[in-house]
C-alpha cells in the first residue's frame, strides 16, 4: 500500500483529514470531528527512507491484486461488508467494532447494515473456513489458506476485504512487536502504511505510535496522535490513559493544551498529576513557586492519603520556600507514614532550618547509612548544632557518635565546629586539637586556622599564634588582627562561621592520637550545682566536654536560617527575638528584645530574658551591664552562679590582657566562689602569677597541672620560669 | 580479481535459479511435519525450540525447492510479522517462545537474512509472484546497505550490523566465512544491479582459497583486520556453522577440487568437529545429515554413489536434517551420476 494513495483516497472520499504538519506548531488542536464519523489518524509523513517488504507480497498474482489505493480511489465502491457480516455472525464483539470503525474511517458517508443477523451468502465454505481461520487470530494459517487455494484453482483470489483484513491484523502485530523491540522509525512506518490501524478500535496502537513519536523526538507529533484520541474516542479508561501518557513524556504547555479536550472533568486525576509535578519541580527550585490552588490540591490528596509521597514533596517544596516548620511537619507526617531515608533526610533539613538541632542531629543519626544525601544533612546538622553560641548541652552518648562520624568522614568544618564547641564551652585544649585536625583535613579551612588561633591566644602560646598569624597572612585579615592592640578582647570571640561546605578532596592523614580524647582528663569535677548536668555519663568525650557550661538555650527561640527574627509583642515572642539576634551577632537589638521581655512576660521568660540580656552585654564587651544583669533577681540561684562564673572569666582575660595581672588573680579568686576552675583557667592562673612574678606560686600551679595531665603548655610554663630565673642570677 | 569476477559471471550464468522442484515432496512433508508449526515458525528444536532468521531462511527456501507454495506463504507470514521487525528492515534474529517479548535479540544475523531474501527470489521466479520479487530486491539493498563492508578492492560481509565491527572488536572485523551463500550472491546482484554482491562473492572465494593453500578447512568466526585469521574468544574449529561452507560452494557450482581439498582432508575419517590448526577431530559426528556432507564432497570429487541409507530422508535434529534436505536437492539437480 502506498501512503500517498491512501491519503489521495482518504481525502477523496470526504473524509475529515488532519494532516499533522497543518498544526504541527504552536499548541492548536484540530476542529471537533462530526460526531460518528471519525477518520483514521493518519501520518502524513515522508516514507521511511528504508522500504522494506510489502503486505502485497503474500497475495494472489496480479492483475487481481490491485493496489489498495487505487482500488478506494474508484467512484463509490460497494462497501464489502463481508467481515462485519461474519463477525456479527460469530458474537465477535470486539473485531465487529473495530471493522465498523474501519469502514467508517475508510467510508464516511456509508451507513452500517441494518439487517446484520443475515448471515452471510452461504456455499463457500472454504472462505468461510479462512474468515474462520482470521476470527481465531491464526493470520499465517489464513495466508496458507489463501495460497493453498490460489494453486488449486486458477483464476481464484481472495476477496479484497479477506486481504485488506489479513493485512491491517498483520500490521497491528508488527507494529506491537516492533514498538516492543523499540524500533521506533519502524513503528512509525507501519503506522503510516496503515493508517486503518489508527482508529479509536486500536487506541493502543495509537499510543505505541506516539511513543515512537515521543521516542525520536517529535513529540509534537505524538502530541496529535494523542488530540486524535481525545477528539475521537469514548471509552473512558482510553482517554485517561491517553492523558497519563501524554504527562509522562510531554511538556507542560502540550500536555494543557490536551487538557482542553476534557470531557466533564474527567481528568481530575491528571490535574492533580499536574499539580504534583509543578510543586515537585519548585521543591527542587527555589526560584520557582506555585500557585496557592496547586498546593492546596496537593495538601488535600497528601492529607487523604496513607502514602508518603506527597508529604515529602510538600515538605521539600515548603523547606525551600522559607517555611521550615510547615516542612518539619510535612516530613514527620512522611516519616509516620514510612517514608524512608527521604522523609528523614527531609525532616533534618527542616528540623535544623528551624533551630532544632539537637533534633534533627538525633534524627539524622538513625541514617546516617541510608545514603549521601541523609548523611549531608546529618553533617550540616552536627556543624549547625555544636557552632551556636552559648554552646548547647550535649550528652556524652551524643558527642560520642558526632565525633565518629565527623572522623568517619573527615569532615573538615565538622571537626571545626568541634573546635568551636569546646572553645565556646571554655575547653581550649581540645578545641585547639580539633582546629588542628579540621586544618589537616582541609588546609584552606580559614575559619578553623581562626579558631586554632584564638585558641592558641586564649593559651597564650604566643610562638603556635604566630606561626598562624604568618600562614594565613594575606589571606585572611582577621587571624591577621588578632595580635592588634586596639581590638577588644571580646570581639576576637565572635561567632564561629556557620557556613557549610564541601569536605576536603585530599584530607592528610591524622592520627587519632591527635584528637583532644586523647589528652589526659579535666582535673576538675564535674559542678554539682545543676542537677540536670549529672545526667551526663563518663566517657571518653569528657575531655572536652565542658567543665563549665552556659545554661541550654530554649529550643524555640532559635533563629530561622539567614532571615528575620520575626516580630510579635508577647513575652514569649520578644525572647524568641532576642535569643535569635543574640545568635546573628546583633546584641545591642537582642538586648533590647531582652529586656522587652522582662517587661512584659511571666516567670520563666523573664528568667531567660535576664539570662539572655546577660549574655548580649557580654557580646557587646559590656561588662558591667552583664554582671548587673547576671545578678538579676530574676534569675534562679543556679542560673545566677553560672553566668556570675562565666563572667568573671570574661572579666579575668580583660584585665589579663590589659596587663593587670593581679587584678586579674584576684578575679579568679572571686570566680572560684561559684564555680570550680577549669584546667584552661588553671593555666591561665599559672600565666598571671608568673607574670606577677610570683614564680613559686607559678610554679606550684604549673607542676600540679602537669602532674594531672601532662601538657605541654604546663610544660612551658615550668621551662618559662626556669628561664627567668636563671636569668635573673646574671 | 578480473578474472575472478569473470568466472564469478559464468558461474552465475551456468546456474539459473530452479523453476521446479528439486527437492522431493515426500522429504520436504517429513521435514514440514517435525519442524513446521501450524503458525509458520520452524523450530531448531535442539536449540531450546528457538527460531531464527536462519530458520526461517531455510524453510522458506526448502519450501520453494520442494514447490510448497503454501507452506511458503506459511512461514512468511510468521517471518514477516515477528522477524522482520527491525528500522533498517533486516529481521531481528532470535525468537524465543518462552520469552516476553519473543524477540530476545534485535541484532540480526547476515546469513538469515540472506536466505530469506534468496527463498523470496526463489519463489517470486518459481510461482511469478512479483510481489515476492520485489520484497526480495528490497530485502537483498537493505542487506547490501547495512552489513557491506568495503574495504580497498575487497567487500566483506559482515555477520551482523553490531558487534563485529573494527569498533566493536579489538580483532574486528571479524567474519564467518559461512555467511558466504555462494548460490545466493550473483543472484542478489543480478535482482539489484548491485555489483557489490559479486565483490563479496570474489572477496569470500579468495579468503577461501587462501585457507585452502594453507590446507586449513574454513574456520568459525575469522579476523580479518589484518591477514585472516581465526578470531578471538571463538574456538578456532571447523565447526557446526563452517561444514556448510563446502555444501553452498557445492550447491554454487564451485566446488573446485583444490578448493574443496581442506574440507576432505579434515573429514577422510568421517564428519567431524576439526581443530583448523592441528587438523585434529574435537567431536565426531554421526548424524546422516552430515554424513551426506562427507558422501557429496566424495561424489563432486571422484562420482563416488551416495550410499543408500543416506538417499532417504528421516528428519533428525533440526539443523542436519535442513544439511540433508539442502545436499539431496543439490545432489538431485547437479550429481544425478551419484543417486
Amino acid at each position: 500500500m502506498h501512503v500517498k494513495s491512501i491519503l489521495l483516497a482518504a481525502v477523496a472520499s470526504g473524509a475529515i483529514f488532519y494532516g499533522l504538519g497543518r498544526f504541527g506548531q504552536g499548541g492548536e488542536l484540530p476542529p471537533a470531528p462530526k460526531p460518528g464519523t471519525p477518520s483514521a489518524f493518519t501520518l502524513d509523513q515522508p516514507m521511511a527512507e528504508r522500504a522494506e517488504i510489502k503486505p502485497e507480497l503474500a497475495q494472489a498474482p496480479p492483475p487481481a491484486n490491485l493496489p489498495a489505493g487505487q482500488r478506494q480511489a474508484q467512484p463509490a465502491p460497494p462497501v464489502d461488508e463481508s467481515a462485519l457480516r461474519y463477525f456479527a455472525s460469530q458474537g465477535d464483539t470486539r473485531r465487529f467494532e473495530a471493522e465498523l470503525a474501519r469502514l467508517r474511517a475508510l467510508y464516511p458517508q456509508w451507513k452500517p447494515p441494518t439487517d446484520l443477523n443475515t448471515p452471510i451468502p452461504a456455499g463457500d465454505p472454504e472462505l468461510e473456513r479462512m474468515w474462520k481461520l482470521f476470527a481465531e487470530g491464526k493470520l499465517s494459517e489464513v495466508r496458507a489458506a489463501i495460497a493453498g487455494r490460489s494453486t488449486k484453482e486458477t483464476g481464484w483470489s481472495p476477496p479484497a476485504d479477506l486481504v485488506q483484513q489479513l493485512d491491517q491484523a498483520e500490521a497491528a502485530q508488527r507494529l506491537v512487536n516492533a514498538s516492543n523491540a523499540r524500533q521506533w522509525e519502524q513503528v512509525i512506518r507501519i503506522g503510516t502504511e496503515t493508517p486503518a490501524l489508527l482508529t479509536c478500535a486500536n487506541v493502543d496502537a495509537l499510543w505505541r505510535v506516539a511513543e515512537a513519536f515521543v521516542q525520536t523526538e517529535r513529540r509534537d507529533r505524538a502530541r496529535d496522535a494523542y488530540s486524535y484520541i481525545l477528539a475521537n474516542c469514548e471509552k473512558a479508561e482510553e482517554r485517561l490513559g491517553t492523558m497519563q501518557k501524554a504527562l509522562s513524556t510531554l511538556q507542560d504547555e502540550q500536555v494543557n493544551a490536551l487538557m482542553a479536550l476534557e470531557r466533564q472533568n474527567e481528568f481530575a486525576s491528571i490535574r492533580d498529576e499536574l499539580a504534583r509535578r509543578r510543586i515537585g519541580r519548585a521543591a527542587e527550585d527555589p526560584k520557582l513557586t506555585v500557585s496557592a490552588d496547586d498546593l492546596r490540591r496537593l495538601e488535600v490528596l497528601a492529607n487523604a492519603a496513607t502514602t508518603p509521597d506527597d508529604p515529602i514533596l510538600l515538605g521539600f517544596y515548603a523547606l525551600h520556600h522559607g517555611e521550615p516548620a510547615k516542612a518539619s511537619d510535612w516530613f514527620r507526617m512522611a516519616l509516620t507514614r514510612n517514608g524512608g531515608a527521604k522523609a528523614a533526610e527531609g525532616a533534618v533539613l527542616a528540623f535544623a532550618a528551624n533551630g532544632k538541632y539537637q533534633e534533627a542531629e538525633a534524627l539524622g543519626s538513625q541514617w546516617l547509612e541510608a545514603g549521601p544525601a541523609n548523611r549531608k544533612a546529618y553533617l550540616d546538622a552536627l556543624t549547625a548544632l555544636l557552632t551556636q553560641e552559648p554552646p548547647p548541652r550535649l550528652e556524652a552518648v551524643v558527642l560520642e557518635r558526632i565525633v565518629k562520624t565527623v572522623s568517619a568522614d573527615r569532615y573538615a568544618l565538622g571537626a571545626a565546629a568541634l573546635g568551636w564547641y569546646a572553645y565556646n564551652s571554655g575547653q581550649t585544649v581540645p578545641a585547639e586539637h580539633w582546629f588542628e585536625t579540621a586544618l589537616a583535613w582541609d588546609r584552606e579551612h580559614e575559619p578553623a586556622a581562626f579558631g586554632l588561633a584564638l585558641a592558641r591566644q586564649r593559651l597564650r602560646d604566643v610562638a603556635g599564634l604566630r606561626a598562624i598569624i604568618a600562614e594565613w597572612r594575606g589571606r585572611s585579615q582577621r587571624i591577621a588582627d588578632i595580635l592588634d592592640p586596639r581590638r577588644r578582647h571580646l570581639s576576637a570571640r565572635e561567632a564561629p562561621p556557620r557556613e557549610t561546605g564541601i569536605r576536603p578532596a585530599t584530607p592528610e592523614p591524622v592520627a587519632v592520637e591527635r584528637m583532644p580524647r586523647a589528652q589526659a582528663p579535666e582535673a576538675s569535677p564535674r559542678p554539682p550545682t545543676a542537677a540536670r548536668r549529672l545526667t551526663t555519663e563518663p566517657a571518653p568525650v569528657d575531655t572536652y566536654l565542658p567543665a563549665e557550661r552556659p545554661p541550654a538555650l530554649r529550643e524555640a527561640a532559635r533563629p530561622v536560617r539567614g532571615g528575620s527574627c520575626g516580630s510579635g509583642s508577647s513575652g514569649a515572642a520578644a525572647l524568641a527575638r532576642g535569643w535569635c539576634l543574640l545568635n546573628l551577632k546583633r546584641p545591642a537589638s537582642a538586648m533590647q528584645a531582652f529586656e522587652a521581655a522582662m517587661r512584659t512576660g511571666d516567670g520563666q521568660v523573664v528568667a531567660d530574658a535576664a539570662a539572655g540580656k546577660a549574655y548580649a552585654a557580654l557580646q557587646q564587651g559590656l561588662t558591667n551591664e552583664a554582671t548587673a544583669a547576671a545578678t538579676s533577681a530574676a534569675l534562679p540561684p543556679a542560673r545566677r552562679r553560672e553566668l556570675s562564673a562565666l563572667l568573671l572569666s570574661e572579666r579575668f582575660y580583660a584585665q589579663y590582657d590589659a596587663k593587670n595581672f593581679n587584678a586579674a588573680l584576684l578575679t579568679l579568686e572571686e570566680r572560684a566562689k561559684y564555680a570550680p576552675e577549669t584546667t584552661d583557667l588553671m593555666l591561665m592562673r599559672g600565666w598571671s602569677y608568673f607574670n606577677a612574678r610570683r614564680y613559686e606560686d607559678a610554679r606550684r600551679v604549673f607542676r600540679a597541672l602537669y602532674k594531672v595531665n601532662r601538657s605541654s603548655q604546663a610544660l612551658s610554663g615550668l621551662t618559662a620560669i626556669d628561664d627567668a630565673t636563671q636569668r635573673n642570677r646574671y | 580479481m578480473k578474472r575472478l569476477l569473470g568466472a564469478v559471471a559464468a558461474a552465475m550464468l551456468a546456474f539459473a535459479p530452479a523453476a521446479q522442484a528439486t527437492l522431493p515432496l515426500e522429504a520436504w512433508e517429513l521435514y514440514r511435519q517435525k519442524f513446521v508449526m501450524p503458525d509458520g515458525r520452524v523450530v531448531d528444536d535442539l536449540n531450546g525450540a528457538i527460531s531464527h532468521s536462519e530458520s526461517q531462511g531455510y524453510g522458506l527456501l526448502l519450501a520453494c525447492l520442494a514447490g510448497d507454495r503454501t507452506s511458503f506463504a506459511r512461514i512468511l507470514a510468521f517471518t514477516r510479522t515477528e522477524l522482520l521487525i527491525r528500522d533498517d528492515g533486516l529481521a531481528a534474529w532470535r525468537w524465543d517462545p518462552k520469552a516476553t517479548p519473543r524477540v530476545t535479540d534485535i541484532n540480526n544475523a547476515t546469513d538469515g537474512d540472506l536466505l530469506i531474501a534468496y527463498a523470496l527470489n526463489c519463489a517470486g521466479s518459481a510461482w511469478a509472484m512479483p510481489g515476492y520479487t520485489n520484497a526480495a530486491r528490497q530485502l537483498a539493498r537493505n542487506i547490501a546497505k547495512a552489513t557491506f563492508l568495503k574495504r580497498g578492492s575487497e567487500t566483506w560481509l559482515m555477520p551482523a550490523v553490531t558487534g563485529f565491527s573494527e569498533k566493536d572488536r579489538a580483532d574486528g572485523p571479524v567474519i564467518n566465512p559461512s555467511y558466504w551463500v555462494f548460490e545466493a550472491l550473483p543472484v542478489m546482484a543480478r535482482l539489484t544491479g548491485d555489483n557489490g554482491w559479486l565483490k563479496v562473492q570474489a572477496t569470500g572465494l579468495k579468503l577461501l582459497d587462501t585457507l585452502a593453500k594453507a590446507n586449513m578447512p574454513a574456520p568459525e568466526w575469522m579476523s580479518v583486520k589484518a591477514e585472516p585469521r581465526p578470531a578471538d574468544g571463538f574456538p578456532a574449529q571447523f565447526g557446526y556453522n563452517a561444514m556448510r561452507v563446502p555444501l553452498y560452494l557445492l550447491r554454487a557450482g564451485l566446488g573446485e577440487p583444490g578448493r574443496l581439498a581442506p574440507f576432505r582432508a579434515a573429514w577422510a575419517n568421517g564428519p567431524a568437529i576439526v581443530d583448523v590448526r592441528s587438523k585434529q577431530a574435537v567431536e565426531q559426528l554421526s548424524d546422516p545429515g552430515y554424513r551426506i556432507l562427507v558422501a557429496a564432497l566424495a561424489c563432486a570429487a571422484d562420482g563416488t554413489a551416495i550410499p543408500q541409507e543416506l538417499k532417504s530422508f528421516v528428519p533428525t535434529a533440526y539443523y542436519p536434517s535442513t544439511l540433508h534436505l539442502l545436499t539431496l536437492a543439490m545432489l538431485s539437480e547437479r550429481y544425478q551420476r551419484c543417486m
